[in-house]
């Protein structure tokens, strides 16, 4: 508890800033949703199999997970708030358009019939019939959407759109618990708040006559009236809010701009600000941040439309997963390819080298190194078969990974199991596995003192930390390229696994850690 | 006036109406009747274009329907449905008021025509004027769907079963408020139902639909005596005209060609004249005009029968008009009826007669047993 109080009052103004991005998003997805779907679901009240169709359709969007939406959306939306929003509108959008929908078609049908027979237009039977009544119904459907965006809209941190969801995903990264909390916490208050005063504004929107009987005209003028100035001005705040903020920041916004994006784990949040902090205190250029993006291939998408600038990647992944080329174990070959085919086929500059190479390691206890005499990875040839491998699903079906292994060197474990982040961590404290795949510079190396394996087959590709950077962004600022190339082979593997463990297992900030790299560096004053 | 020209409707291929054809003239209380599905209901929402017709003509005062804007023809006659319809979300004033109020009616004019509308149907306007209809019993919903048929004083009003889902008590009540209605500002109504008595009761005209046709269109009294066939027979029910004994008039129940006598004649030849045809009474005209009575019991003693019989003529009898209803003549008849009532026109001129086993024979007609079987001839009962 105390622990959490201690984040709270050291990250409570990113916390702040979180939370009004947060609401923002939810408010605007909702504004979204309501514009589509209350005339949706309007227009599918005249033909049932229309309303069937769209309706399964807004189902089985809803079943879509989002992170797989994430992955669609991206190449058409790019990154940032425009495909958070609409991940967060295709969830708020079913409850708005079934209720819409129940609403309208489950009023009386004597009603519609003399309202059509004294003679309303069809408009004024839509606007002065059918809608009032239908009104608590679609209240309730927009109260639902509602809290399900405050919810949802946690997704947004996955396309770099910030939120709250950008607390939760720093705390899962970092196994700490406070931090996921942190961004949770508000997000259910804020869920709580929304829910609250859409209630009230439901209770608003009944009309009166569709109120049980003994109810009817039993709240005095007076306070109806008061109800309603709250009820209205909290609304309209919820509302208003998202519209003038987001001019604001508008008006704002520096002409000379930046964006710096990442992938979503701790090591390359650190880079991000690092590099985020050296431009900032060189240049007078904004950097705006991009964090957390989901992946790769979701980041690299990114930078290639111009919704990033730049951001750092490792020279395997870039050749295997973006670029698709043949893997090369040989560092400089790796690097040569991707640097050359980045700038030919893409136009984008690949930096040298920031020194550390994040491959893969296999890694035991001290005890079990001593025990079976394990310092090299040819060491397991012979040993491999008394080991338990608890390695990530990823490494087990890899070709480049476990499969090669026992295919190319005969290296075969006396049981794999297939673990997730974290847990092969535990499983291996626990003595449940005695040998784990891990990143070289993973913080719960130093913190557990595992032993890694020297790689003295050549077998890992090599993961060398570069930058990527639009070819645009040097001709538009000049001053950036020999800025920028100062990290270039200044990070070991030691300094970045130190890094990783203050915000892993130390829980510092990420921009804290970073701030005190670029200082003991010499890079900012 | 509503004419209704040679109309046809089906719904997906099922014939719903089949040449329809009716004139329905201004002042006109017409009620549609049938069993379901024979097409009532249809008919009557093709006079306000709620349902579109196939082929055939609406036309209302000369103008065909088609070429009337559809709000502004509906907005042109009141429309009451069962359960009134009413708009819940809107008290009893915004219901009335709500044509008004769409077309452009001040307010203040507007509240003035509710509270009189409220009044028409004998609701006080100052305790329901604000109420809301879930406040209301169905009744009272009913009456308030009937001020709102009225608001914009339209020359026709449709009503689609209006009374159907109201208790008996209610319906009665409701029926004759309709009822005093329709006179009283004598509007063309149009009324779907499905209850008889209820035809019976409102119409001035009762169109009988059977499987998309109209089988009979008439008064409900010539709908009672003479069936257009056994369709409407079998609907109207056997005993329906003896629940109704103020549609059997004097001229269904009489004898006509009455034994007749004229006042210059002697008393012998009237007296050969009873004997010869077994009668104890003569009626005495002029010109075919009744002048009274001559009966056996006043002449018996005459030693003379050789005067004329104008002395004995006995005129404090009592006759009835042809158009009498039976109710009337019985409730007239006192115990010590005996002999016969002649039965007159208007102008006096004698038609015919009621005796009393006539009287006694056209009542035991409401017992016709189920089947026929066959009459013992003597013997007791």
């Amino acid at each position: 508890m105390n622990a959490f109080w201690e984040l709270f009052l050291a990250r409570k103004a990113e916390l702040l800033e979180l939370f009004i991005q947060h609401m923002n998003m939810a408010s605007l997805a909702v504004a979204v949703s309501l514009l589509i779907g209350i005339p949706l679901g309007i227009m599918i009240t005249k033909n049932k199999v229309v309303a069937d169709f769209v309706i399964g359709f807004a189902n089985v969007l809803q079943s879509i997970p989002s992170i797989a939406l994430l992955a669609f959306s991206v190449p058409f939306l790019g990154i940032g708030t425009k495909p958070a929003i609409l991940m967060v509108v295709v969830y708020a959008l079913l409850p708005i358009i079934k209720n819409t929908y129940t609403g309208i078609v489950s009023i009386d049908p004597q009603t519609i019939e003399s309202a059509k027979g004294i003679g309303l237009s069809r408009w004024q039977q839509l606007v002065q019939v059918e809608l009032p009544i239908a009104a608590p119904f679609i209240m309730a459907g927009i109260r639902i959407s509602a809290v399900t965006a405050a919810g949802s809209v946690t997704i947004a941190a996955f396309a770099g759109a910030g939120g709250l969801g950008w607390f939760i995903n720093l705390g899962l990264n970092a196994n700490n618990p406070n931090l996921v909390l942190l961004g949770a916490i508000p997000a259910s208050l804020l869920a709580l708040l929304i829910d609250y005063i859409l209630a009230r504004l439901e209770n608003l929107v009944t009309p009166e006559g569709l109120k049980p009987p003994e109810e009817i005209n039993q709240v005095s003028r007076r306070k109806r009236i008061f109800d309603k100035v709250i009820t209205y001005g909290l609304c309209g705040g919820l509302f208003l809010f998202p519209i003038v903020y987001a001019a604001g920041e508008q008006l704002q916004r520096d002409d000379k701009i930046i964006t710096v994006g990442t992938t979503n784990f701790t090591e390359a949040f650190i880079l991000g600000d690092i590099y985020s902090e050296l431009i900032e205190s060189n240049t007078d250029i904004e950097v705006d941040e991009k964090f957390n993006l989901s992946g790769s291939i979701i980041a690299f998408s990114a930078l290639e439309n111009g919704d990033l600038d730049m951001y750092t990647e490792y020279t395997g992944t870039a050749l295997g997963n973006i670029l698709h080329q043949p893997m090369s174990t040989d560092p400089d070959e790796a690097y040569q390819v991707v640097r050359e085919r980045m700038a030919v086929d893409h136009d984008i500059y690949t930096s040298a080298p920031l020194g550390f190479n994040n491959t893969y390691v296999m890694a035991v206890k001290p005890a079990t190194a001593e025990k079976y005499g394990l310092s090299k990875l040819s060491d397991l040839k012979v040993k491999a078969s008394r080991l338990r491998l608890g390695c990530t699903v990823e490494f087990s079906q890899r070709p480049d990974s476990l499969p090669k292994m026992e295919s190319q060197f005969g290296i075969h474990f006396k049981d794999v199991k297939g673990l997730e982040g974290n847990i092969r961590y535990q499983a291996i404290a626990s003595d449940e596995v005695d040998i784990t795949d891990a990143f070289s510079t993973d913080a719960q190396l130093k913190k557990m003192g595992l032993v890694p394996l020297e790689d003295d087959l050549q077998f890992f590709p090599p993961y060398y930390a570069v930058n990527l950077v639009r070819n645009d962004v040097f001709a538009r600022y000049p001053e950036l390229e020999p800025l920028l190339s100062k990290l270039n082979g200044l990070i070991s593997e030691e300094d970045m696994m130190e890094m990783n463990y203050r915000v892993d297992i130390e829980g510092m900030n990420s921009k804290t850690v970073a701030h005190d790299f670029l200082l003991e560096n010499g890079l900012i004053r | 006036m509503i004419t209704l020209k040679n109309i046809y409707k089906s719904y997906k291929s099922k014939p719903v109406l089949t040449g329809i054809n009716l004139q329905i003239e201004s002042g006109e209380f017409i009620v549609l009747i049938g069993p379901s599905g024979c097409g009532k209901t249809t008919l009557l929402k093709m006079i306000n274009k709620l349902v579109p017709v196939d082929k055939g003509d609406v036309i209302i005062d000369g103008v065909p329907i088609k070429q009337i804007v559809d709000t502004k023809l509906r907005r042109s006659m009141g429309y009451v449905v069962q359960e009134g319809g009413l708009f819940p979300h809107m008290t009893v004033a915004e219901n009335i008021g709500q044509i008004l109020k769409i077309t452009g009616t001040e307010k203040k004019e507007r509240e003035a025509r509710v509270d009189e509308l409220l009044n028409m149907v004998e609701l006080p306007p100052e305790s329901y004027r604000d109420l809301y209809p879930s406040q209301l019993s169905g009744g009272q919903q009913q009456r308030v769907g009937v001020a709102r048929a009225f608001s914009v004083n339209p020359e026709i009003i449709l009503m689609d079963e209006p009374f159907s889902a109201l208790d008996p008590v209610t319906r009665s009540e409701l029926q004759d408020e309709i009822f005093r209605l329709q006179k009283k500002f004598s509007k063309t109504i149009v009324f779907v139902t499905h209850d008889i008595d209820e035809a019976i009761k409102l119409a001035s005209r009762i169109c009988i639909m059977h499987e998309g046709q109209i089988v009979q269109c008439d008064t409900p009294e010539n709908t009672l005596k003479n069936p257009a066939d056994d369709y409407v027979r079998q609907f109207i029910g056997r005993n329906r005209l003896w629940e109704n004994p103020e549609f059997i008039k004097a001229r269904d129940i009489m004898k006509t060609k009455p034994f007749c006598i004229s006042r210059n004649r002697s008393l012998f030849q009237a007296v050969q004249m009873m004997n010869q045809n077994s009668v104890d009474s003569l009626l005495v005209t002029e010109h075919g005009k009744l002048e009274g009575i001559l009966r056996l019991k006043d002449i018996r003693r005459i030693p003379d029968y050789k005067i004329p019989l104008a002395k004995y003529i006995s005129t404090d009898t009592i006759s009835v008009y042809e158009d009498t209803d039976l109710k009337k003549i019985i409730n007239h008849l006192d115990d010590n009826f005996s002999g016969i009532i002649p039965v007159v026109s208007h102008e006096n001129k004698l038609l015919g007669y009621i005796t009393k086993s006539g009287l006694l024979a056209a009542l035991s007609k409401q017992y016709e047993p189920d089947e026929q079987i066959s009459y013992e001839r003597n013997g007791t009962l």
